[in-house]
């Protein structure tokens, strides 16, 4: 037990690969909560995360830097955006549908380009770990903050900016209204098209830089349908989260921590199947979801498309 | 007749676009696409896999349609058409000395009853906890296929034979689907058949299935009229997991024979595809299931031989909804109508 302790909560390690864990799912989850807000479920989440990370390889391997990654991974997440929106924002379609056919969509794309433009690359140009001077000397906890890389630094930032957006900004003034009560924006003279947009837009770059961490500096690489579930879990995160920005990133780096903890488990305990300790996390989810119900509310006008008279 | 029109309309206009791809790939569309429907059915071995996967995929097609029709988005078809396969393969593996059609039976009824506890669960925590059951379908995909990875891994792994992953022991050959005469095609596709029939009937002509489509169509008026709405959410939910659980059965039972942690594959989602390409209408998910597992078993077919790669038919099947999702958009319709006005109108 001492020994599970010890290589766990109390180790810098631990942490580190927790928060490497909740990285590209805490990303995606601050971009669903722009989408959320302004009204619109994207359940194409995950597909705008992979093709975040297969953008951001090749955009990596072309232009022979990690910047470029980055770049390309940021276009991606608009185009995908764009085209779920097309079909949501000024069509007024199935929100739910049209996710699931970015999701089959990217997944096939993804996977044809993947034979054709990284065919045999098994290594790209990656970020490394930055430690900022100073705050990373504060022992335990500087350590585990602040001795990070890019996307640790700029989630952090993100939860500080989608905050303040939300809550200090016209931006986030409409995205909320046109959320809550569309008729209503409408009246007062806002663009519920635009609006919405700008939020699928703004989920679309952050989902899609959220994927390319894995490839530019989780793994070094590229591979077929490698987010694995974790912008489905961000959707999930967004709710448990209640939709509040850093609540939302809590509820990510939770996800992180039990996913570390049951590889530590894992090499402390052999003998327990490592199975079981794997389905934990998504049972977690599915109880405090229960217990969250009725305590957060969902924007009012979510999932529901909507139509001028 | 307008619908169907937009439908044939969507897959043309994806299979274009779709050449685009093939195209980038350095292969002649037109020889690609004429390889496809060889490559699906151009055999009688392969002709048995699409019919296969056709079962398959018009039973989990069939219970997101009933979903669909009660406003329930059922993307836990994964995790069900898993547990099923899990109930059928222990009814398979473990029952003995039973008459062998009333083993298989006994494999369905199993398949059906395990998928439809894990869609059920979905159905409660939504009537009664107001909780989203994509999320939680999709919560319980992970556990489902953990749980059986769990399984595969321990008590029901096959010590027997030296395959290098986990996979339980292979069920007896007495119980596999039989071949329909002279074909490889198997009975699975007749049983899915008679399934779908059986559902549009149940939709159409009882009370539990009006009272079902009534509580999705407006919650509202349905329990102003003395339906329960609840309940009638958790019937779909059942019944949905119900079915993607027996596409698991004809699945294990038809082709793959043992239960992996890779066995779903899926299917889930391509049943989502499947039921909204057919409106949630179950004859329609006949054909709709027919047009997918074709189009999907061709391209692995083509694959084998050519360039172009097998994930060529998801980007075409990710096309087909979207195109579906513009062609029979409301505004867009009123938007063409006003503008043919103005025209007619300048023209006067």
């Amino acid at each position: 037990m001492s020994e599970l302790l010890a290589q766990s909560i109390l180790s810098v390690a631990f942490w580190h690969s927790a928060i490497r864990l909740s990285v590209t799912t805490g990303t995606a989850a601050l971009g669903e909560v722009y989408a959320e807000k302004s009204g619109t479920v994207n359940i194409g989440l995950e597909g705008m995360v992979l093709t975040g990370a297969f953008f951001g390889a090749v955009g990596s391997y072309y232009t022979n830097s990690p910047w470029g990654g980055l770049l390309l991974a940021a276009v991606s997440g608009i185009v995908m955006a764009l085209i779920h929106s097309l079909v949501t924002v000024f069509l007024s379609a199935n929100q739910v549908v049209a996710g699931t056919a970015i999701n089959i969509l990217a997944a096939g794309i993804t996977t044809f380009l993947n034979g054709i433009l990284l065919k045999h690359v098994s290594n790209i140009p990656t970020f490394s770990n930055f430690a900022i001077p100073g705050l990373s000397r504060i022992p335990f906890v500087g350590e585990i903050f602040f001795d990070q890389n890019i996307f640790v630094y700029l989630l952090y930032v993100m939860i500080f900016v989608t905050w303040f957006l939300m809550k200090k900004t016209r931006l986030g003034l409409y995205l909320r209204t046109v959320g809550e009560n569309p008729k209503a924006a409408d009246s007062q003279g806002i663009s519920v098209i635009r609006t919405k947009l700008t939020g699928m837009m703004i989920c679309g770059v952050l989902a899609a830089i959220g994927g390319s961490f894995m490839p530019l500096f989780q793994l070094g690489l590229f591979s077929q349908n490698m987010s694995g579930g974790r912008g489905f879990i961000a959707l999930a995160v967004v709710i448990v989260g209640g939709w509040k920005p850093s609540l939302s990133v809590l509820t990510a780096l939770l996800f992180g921590m039990v996913e570390a903890f049951t590889y530590t488990f894992q090499t402390c305990y052999p003998e327990v199947p490592y199975q079981m300790v794997m389905m934990l996390p998504y049972i977690i989810t599915i109880v405090v979801y229960v217990f969250m119900t009725g305590k957060a509310k969902a924007p009012a006008a979510l999932a529901i498309p909507y139509e001028k008279e | 007749m307008i619908a169907i029109f937009i439908i044939v309309a969507a897959i043309l206009t994806a299979l274009l676009l779709g050449s685009v791809f093939i195209a980038i790939s350095g292969e002649n569309p037109i020889k690609i696409y004429i390889q496809l429907v060889k490559g699906a059915y151009g055999s009688n071995v392969l002709r048995g896999i699409t019919i296969s996967k056709m079962a398959t995929l018009l039973l989990v097609g069939l219970g997101v349609g009933i979903a669909f029709k009660c406003n329930l988005v059922n993307i836990g078809g994964d995790g069900q058409l898993l547990m099923g396969a899990l109930g059928s393969a222990l009814a398979a593996l473990y029952l003995d000395n039973i008459p062998t059609m009333l083993h298989i039976l006994l494999c369905f009824l199993m398949g059906f009853l395990f998928g439809a506890v894990w869609g059920m669960i979905a159905g409660l925590l939504k009537a009664y906890k107001g909780m989203s059951e994509m999320i939680t379908t999709i919560m319980l995909n992970y556990i489902a296929t953990w749980f059986v990875s769990f399984l595969v891994n321990g008590v029901l792994k096959d010590t027997e034979s030296n395959y290098p992953y986990p996979w339980t022991p292979e069920v007896p050959d007495r119980l596999k689907l039989a071949s329909l005469f002279g074909t490889r095609v198997n009975i699975g596709i007749l049983i899915a058949l008679a399934i779908a029939v059986a559902i549009f009937w149940y939709l159409r002509y009882t009370a539990s299935g009006y009272e079902l489509r009534a509580s999705g169509k407006n919650a509202e008026a349905a329990s102003f009229v003395g339906i329960n709405v609840n309940r009638s959410v958790v019937k779909a939910m059942a019944l949905s997991g119900g079915l993607a659980g027996m596409a698991g059965t004809v699945e294990l039972l038809g082709s793959q024979f043992r239960v992996s942690d890779t066995f779903a594959n899926g299917y889930g989602f391509d049943g989502v595809a499947v039921a909204f390409l057919a409106n949630s209408n179950p004859i329609g998910t006949i054909f709709s299931s027919f047009f997918f597992s074709s189009l999907q078993c061709g391209a692995e077919n083509v694959a084998r031989i050519t360039n172009v790669s097998s994930s060529v038919s998801g980007i075409i099947q990710g096309l087909i909804i979207l195109l579906i999702l513009i062609g029979t958009s409301k505004k867009l319709n009123r938007v063409m109508k006003g503008v043919l006005e103005r025209r007619k109108k300048q023209h006067e």
